[in-house]
């Protein structure tokens, strides 16, 4: 079974542990962040690891990779700060680090999860906003809060899903359904 | 707490007074969200639209200092609708006919004029609480540090007698402490007017008890209250203080009206100050004396549910840095106390606190060590499971019933006036702690929280001619500050917010005390802001 990262958006205080976490865990460059939407709402944004990734297809050197257990990553060497990926992305989830002159994303902890441990936003998030284990418990869970649960990846296969409470749905209106979104 | 934290997942409606958990203790969300997922009703009172309030079902946006106000027609609706538990209250308790006598004059309109919350959001929530079947209320420093901090929290324990909403599940009159061991300390008595364990040092026997564990005349003990913190620099002012040590506290920016507590500390005859930084109270030291942090030391830790844990140390501390309890065992020698303070290690420091203290009786180094999560005071011996739920049968009085004491709605210390409109509330944010004395130095906290801002409501900031992000000028009867202005609709009309988590914010708020607890008015002073686009001092 393949285990993926849950996002109970409706969880979210906007404490930004997760950030921080993510922050200590890569060399002091968060590869996640928590936006605050209106007044009310906060969604902590990181890649989600498609199935057919806009990022991938653009990367004009082939940085952008599917490693490990199936993740999207960047191997920084490669990469040549062209920012394609992050416009590419259809949630946000690329930055460019001005520092080191790299795109930066998500790479699910993959240091972490290979030796049976939680990625550090998760271990971190005090609300569970965030959470980690298998699909299938995450969709009855969803079912059962009368969430929406996103899913960007083919199933058995790992990456983020987002859990959106139905009453936030006008909210979010260009959500893409279940792995759908227009390919670049 | 009366519950553990825990509990909370299991209430049917959670009553937040003047908390902001989400913030403030975050890990206290994940089991109120537990709740609202089960579906529990969850009620949030407190000026500012908080992230705690985010997840509320009803949320009442109080005027600051009106709590007592908004209680009493909670009760008053409880009351006149015959939604209060009877048979608790008359098994149970004392003092109900005085109660409803005092909360007549309360009803929801009228508590409208005074707390700004729409009477019929006062009657949704006090339905809601009183016909749960297990109803809990979480509070915090937004009902105590006032002038009537005490009488609300009295006010707290009533309405939750009048439900019956003591002793089960799910339940309780649940305060958050603010750190890991703030229990602790209190536990151990380090308040003015009790030994460890909320002995008073005005019981004769007490006194003898601990000194003869001690082995010293019983005359060495005083039987009067001593000076809480904000009547020490009183104290100093007035020229009867002349020498202090303090540890672990940063009066300089935590202290209501900070300017005078400088001035005061700095006409000390001798000040020594355990700490791990150089702060703003160190700064003014004679003697620095270096502490360990908390990863550096071991012992027992006391959670805002009366957990005891016990905790190893992970580093050695740096340089000549020590534990406290050995920088005083070392004072102690150096005062002539020497065999009185020769602990070896930190167990055998809590097994003198065993001996001495009922509730910690049965808390053997060995058992906490074991335990998962530690194990809940009162643990009167060894074999005890310890007490996770209070009052489940008796109250702690005499009769062992519960007194409900009615409270009236007493204005704030500091009133708004022409010259000072606005009402000035003080609090903190999620990314920093306290007196910022760690968080400020550290790096991923500072950027994402640099620097001291002002909270305003958009008709407020229009009126003052203030513009979004711009710098403020906030003046109050003590002096003033500059701070980025962040003008937002989740803080009402007439109320700005400053976080006390850096020096400027205290030098403005009001050292007015409670006249029970001593704890100062940090959550009301009146003031005034101002554009301070000519201002070049930087709001630091």
């Amino acid at each position: 079974m393949t285990k993926v990262i849950y996002m109970d958006i409706s969880r979210c205080i906007y404490c930004r542990a997760c950030e921080v976490a993510c922050e200590r865990e890569h060399a002091g460059r968060s590869n996640m962040f928590v936006q605050l939407i209106g007044e009310h709402y906060a969604v902590p944004i990181n890649c989600r690891h498609c199935e057919n990734s806009p990022c991938i297809q653009v990367c004009p050197t082939g940085a952008l990779q599917r490693t490990g257990d199936d993740a999207v990553t960047i191997a920084a060497m490669k990469c040549i700060g062209c920012n394609l990926c992050a416009l590419a992305c259809p949630f946000g989830a690329i930055w460019f680090d001005t520092l080191n002159k790299v795109a930066r994303k998500c790479d699910l902890c993959l240091h972490r999860t290979s030796q049976g441990l939680e990625p550090a936003c998760v271990t971190t998030c005090s609300a569970r906003a965030l959470a980690y284990g298998e699909l299938d418990d995450f969709i009855s869970e969803a079912g059962q809060n009368g969430h929406r649960l996103v899913i960007s990846r083919a199933a058995g296969k790992t990456g983020t899903v987002v859990a959106i409470p139905s009453k936030w749905e006008a909210l979010f209106p260009q959500e893409p359904q279940d792995g759908e979104y227009a390919h670049p | 707490m009366t519950n553990p934290i825990t509990d909370l997942a299991q209430a049917d409606c959670i009553l937040v007074i003047g908390s902001n958990f989400a913030e403030n203790h975050p890990i206290v969300s994940r089991w109120v969200l537990d709740a609202r997922q089960r579906g529990a009703t969850i009620i949030v009172a407190d000026p500012r639209l908080t992230p705690t309030a985010w997840s509320a079902d009803i949320f009442l946006p109080l005027l600051p200092g009106s709590d007592t106000s908004l209680i009493n027609a909670l009760m008053h609706v409880i009351i006149a609708e015959k939604l209060y538990a009877s048979d608790f209250v008359e098994a149970r308790t004392s003092g109900f006919s005085a109660l409803a006598e005092l909360v007549k004059d309360y009803p929801p309109e009228a508590a409208e004029r005074i707390t700004r919350v729409p009477a019929h959001l006062i009657a949704e929530a006090a339905r809601a609480y009183a016909t749960a079947p297990a109803a809990s209320i979480v509070y915090c420093m937004g009902v105590t540090q006032h002038t009537c901090g005490t009488e609300t929290v009295i006010d707290c324990a009533n309405l939750a007698m009048l439900c019956g909403h003591l002793g089960r599940t799910g339940t309780g009159v649940n305060p958050l402490r603010g750190q890991d061991n703030v229990q602790g300390a209190c536990d151990m008595g380090a308040l003015v007017n009790v030994f460890p364990g909320y002995q008073p040092v005005s019981n004769p026997e007490v006194r003898a008890r601990f000194a003869a564990a001690w082995g010293i005349p019983v005359e060495n003990l005083s039987g009067e209250p001593g000076l809480t913190v904000v009547e020490m620099t009183h104290a100093i002012e007035r020229g009867e203080l002349h020498g202090m040590l303090i540890m672990g506290e940063n009066p300089v920016v935590g202290d209501p009206n900070s300017k005078k507590v400088r001035r005061a500390l700095e006409e000390l005859q001798f000040l020594a100050v355990m700490e791990i930084f150089m702060s703003e109270t160190a700064e003014l030291a004679d003697v620095i004396l270096p502490a360990a942090c908390f990863a550096e030391k071991r012992g027992t830790k006391t959670t805002t549910d009366r957990r005891v844990q016990w905790m190893e140390r992970a580093v050695h501390p740096p340089g000549e840095a020590l534990p406290d309890w050995q920088i005083l065992s070392l004072l102690a020698a150096r005062l002539g106390f020497k065999e009185a303070f020769d602990y070896q290690a930190e167990e055998e420091i809590l097994n003198e606190i065993r001996q001495l203290t009922p509730s910690y009786a049965g808390l053997a180094p060995e058992r906490i060590k074991e335990s998962r999560g530690g194990i809940p005071w009162p643990c009167p011996d060894t074999d005890h499971p310890g007490t996770p739920i209070l009052y489940t049968s008796q109250f702690n009085k005499p009769d062992g019933r519960g007194v409900m004491r009615p409270v009236e709605y007493q204005l704030p210390a500091e009133e708004t006036s022409p010259l000072f409109p606005l009402v000035l509330t003080s609090g903190r944010v999620v990314l920093h702690y306290n007196t910022g004395e760690m968080t400020r130095r550290t790096k991923a906290l500072r950027s994402r929280e640099p620097e001291l801002f002002v909270q305003l409501n958009p008709v407020t900031a229009e009126r003052y001619r203030i513009r979004p992000d711009s710098a403020a000028k906030v003046i109050t009867q003590r002096g003033f500050t500059v701070a980025t202005a962040r003008v937002t609709a989740q803080i009402p009309e007439g109320v700005v917010f400053l976080p006390f988590h850096f020096p400027e914010t205290n030098q403005l708020t009001n050292d007015a005390l409670d006249p029970i607890a001593r704890i100062p008015e940090y959550k009301v002073a009146a003031c005034r802001v101002e554009p301070a686009h000519d201002y070049e001092g930087g709001t630091r």
